[in-house]
C-alpha cells in the first residue's frame, strides 16, 4: 500500500490545511503582535529610562525649588489639539498661534520650577521635557493599536504597526540617544545650518531681530550679506519667519539662500551636501509658510544648501563627517553668491536648524 | 544588549586659531561652545576660537 493511500498520512496533510484556513490570521496575528510586542516594551523601557535620566537633571540643578516629580509628570501628559482643518484656509496663524502659546506656557512652567535660571539652560530642559513627551506618546499609540488588534482579535490592524514600528523605534532610539548631547550642551547634528550661518557672524555686530533669534551684517565681494539663525548656544531653532520678514521688509534681498541639515535617504552618504530651490525649512512648516509668502511677494528667489544626515544624526551629538563639511559648505554659498548675483546686490543667508552649542 | 548601547562615544573640541590657522584637538570641557573665544594662540598670540565640536562613536 502506497503512502498517498495511507489514512493517517492523508490526515498529516490535511490536518494542517485545515487548521491555516480557520487559524491563518490568527497565527500570523500571534507572530507579528509577539515581534510588535517586544518593540512596544522596549519604547516603555526608553520612555522610562529618559523620564529618570530627565528628572534627575532637573533635580541637580542648585536653584529648583522643590521636589519637581509631580509637577513634571503632569508636563509630560500635555497634549496639543491641532485645528479644525474641514476648511484649510487661514489654518496656518491658528497653527502658529497654538505651537507659540504652547512653547510660551512651557517656557513659563520650566522657569516656576527654578528660584533662578539662565535662557541656555531654560531651552535645554525644555527640549529635554519634549523629548520625554514624545517617548511617551509613542509608548502610547503603538501601545494603544496593539491592545486594540489583540482584543479585537483584527490581525489587518496589526499590519500597519508591524509596518510603522521600524521608523518609530529609529526615532525612538534617536530621541533616547539625543539626551546626551542635550544634557551637556553639545552640538547636535541638525546644528549644522547655524554653525555654517555663525562662522560668517563671528567678526560682525550681531543684534536680535525676533524672539531667541539674532542677524548682521557683513560683505563679500561687494554684495551686502545678511546673515541670520537661531540664536546660539541655546538649545532653540528660534523664530526665523518673524525675523526674515522683517528684515525683508527693511532691506530687500535679492537672494536667499537657505542652509539646513536634511534626512538623507537609504543609501546616500552621510555629510553629504546638496544643493536646490525652496526654501530648505523642517518642523510643522509655519515658519517655512511665512517665508515663502514674504519671498514670493518681494520676488525673491530661494536657493537652498542641505547637509544630508540620518534621523539618529541629526538628533544626536554632530558627528566629525558632519562638522568637518561646514568649512566646504560656506565656499557653496560664497560660490552661490558669486554666480547668482552681482555686486551691490544684497543676499540673505539664513542657517536653520537646533543652535545648541553654537554661538555666533 | 541592542548593538546601539554597546557603542560609546567620544567627544572632542577642535581649537583653532583665527590667524595662523594651527588647530589643537582636546577632550570636550564642559561649557565648551562653538565660536567661543577661548584665549591666544601659542605661536603667534592669535586669537583661539572654538571652531567645531564633533563626537567619535566606537563599536560595532
Amino acid at each position: 500500500m502506497g503512502d498517498d493511500s495511507n489514512p493517517i498520512m492523508m490526515l498529516i496533510w490535511i490536518l494542517p490545511i485545515i487548521l491555516f484556513v480557520f487559524y491563518g490570521q490568527r497565527i500570523q496575528l500571534f507572530i507579528s503582535s509577539s515581534e510588535v510586542k517586544k518593540s512596544i516594551d522596549r519604547l516603555e523601557k526608553f520612555r522610562n529610562e529618559t523620564k529618570i535620566e530627565f528628572i534627575d537633571y532637573i533635580k541637580q540643578i542648585p536653584s529648583t525649588i522643590s521636589d519637581p516629580t509631580k509637577k513634571l509628570d503632569s508636563f509630560f501628559e500635555y497634549f496639543t489639539i491641532m485645528p479644525v482643518d474641514l476648511d484649510p484656509n487661514g489654518i496656518i496663524p491658528k497653527i502658529n498661534h497654538l505651537v507659540r502659546s504652547r512653547d510660551d506656557f512651557t517656557r513659563t512652567h520650566v522657569k516656576s520650577l527654578f528660584s533662578e535660571i539662565s535662557d541656555f539652560e531654560v531651552t535645554k530642559i525644555h527640549n529635554l521635557l519634549e523629548i520625554v513627551t514624545t517617548l511617551q506618546l509613542f509608548h502610547k499609540a503603538t501601545r494603544h493599536l496593539y491592545l486594540t488588534a489583540k482584543k479585537q482579535q483584527n490581525f489587518p490592524l496589526i499590519l500597519p504597526l508591524q509596518m510603522m514600528i521600524p521608523f518609530i523605534m529609529e526615532e525612538a532610539e534617536a530621541l533616547k540617544d539625543a539626551m546626551s548631547a542635550l544634557k551637556k550642551g553639545q552640538p547636535i547634528g541638525d546644528g549644522i545650518g547655524p554653525m555654517v550661518v555663525g562662522g560668517m557672524m563671528i567678526d560682525s555686530q550681531k543684534q536680535k531681530i525676533s524672539f531667541q533669534t539674532v542677524w548682521s551684517k557683513s560683505e563679500f565681494n561687494g554684495r551686502k550679506l545678511l546673515l541670520v539663525k537661531a540664536e546660539g548656544p541655546n538649545a532653540t531653532v528660534g523664530r526665523l519667519g518673524d525675523g526674515i520678514e522683517k528684515i525683508i521688509m527693511q532691506d530687500k534681498p535679492d537672494l536667499i539662500i537657505m542652509v539646513d541639515a536634511s534626512l538623507k535617504l537609504e543609501g546616500e552618504d552621510s555629510a553629504s551636501v546638496a544643493k536646490g530651490f525652496g526654501a530648505a525649512m523642517g518642523g510643522i512648516g509655519t515658519d517655512r509658510f511665512q517665508i515663502e509668502d514674504v519671498a514670493t511677494k518681494n520676488c525673491i528667489p530661494i536657493l537652498a544648501i542641505v547637509i544630508k544626515q540620518s534621523i539618529h544624526e541629526a538628533l544626536t551629538l554632530m558627528t566629525k563627517e558632519i562638522a568637518d563639511q561646514a568649512s566646504s559648505v560656506r565656499t557653496e554659498i560664497y560660490d552661490m553668491i558669486q554666480e547668482n548675483t552681482q555686486e551691490n546686490q544684497t543676499v540673505m543667508i539664513v542657517g536653520v536648524g537646533n543652535t545648541l552649542g553654537v554661538s555666533q | 544588549m541592542k548593538d546601539s548601547e554597546k557603542k560609546f562615544t567620544t567627544c572632542y573640541t577642535v581649537l583653532e586659531c583665527k590667524s595662523c590657522k594651527k588647530s589643537i584637538t582636546r577632550k570636550f570641557h564642559e561649557n565648551d561652545i562653538v565660536f567661543q573665544r577661548i584665549g591666544d594662540c601659542d605661536d603667534c598670540k592669535g586669537v583661539l576660537i572654538i571652531g567645531k565640536i564633533f563626537g567619535i562613536t566606537i563599536g560595532p
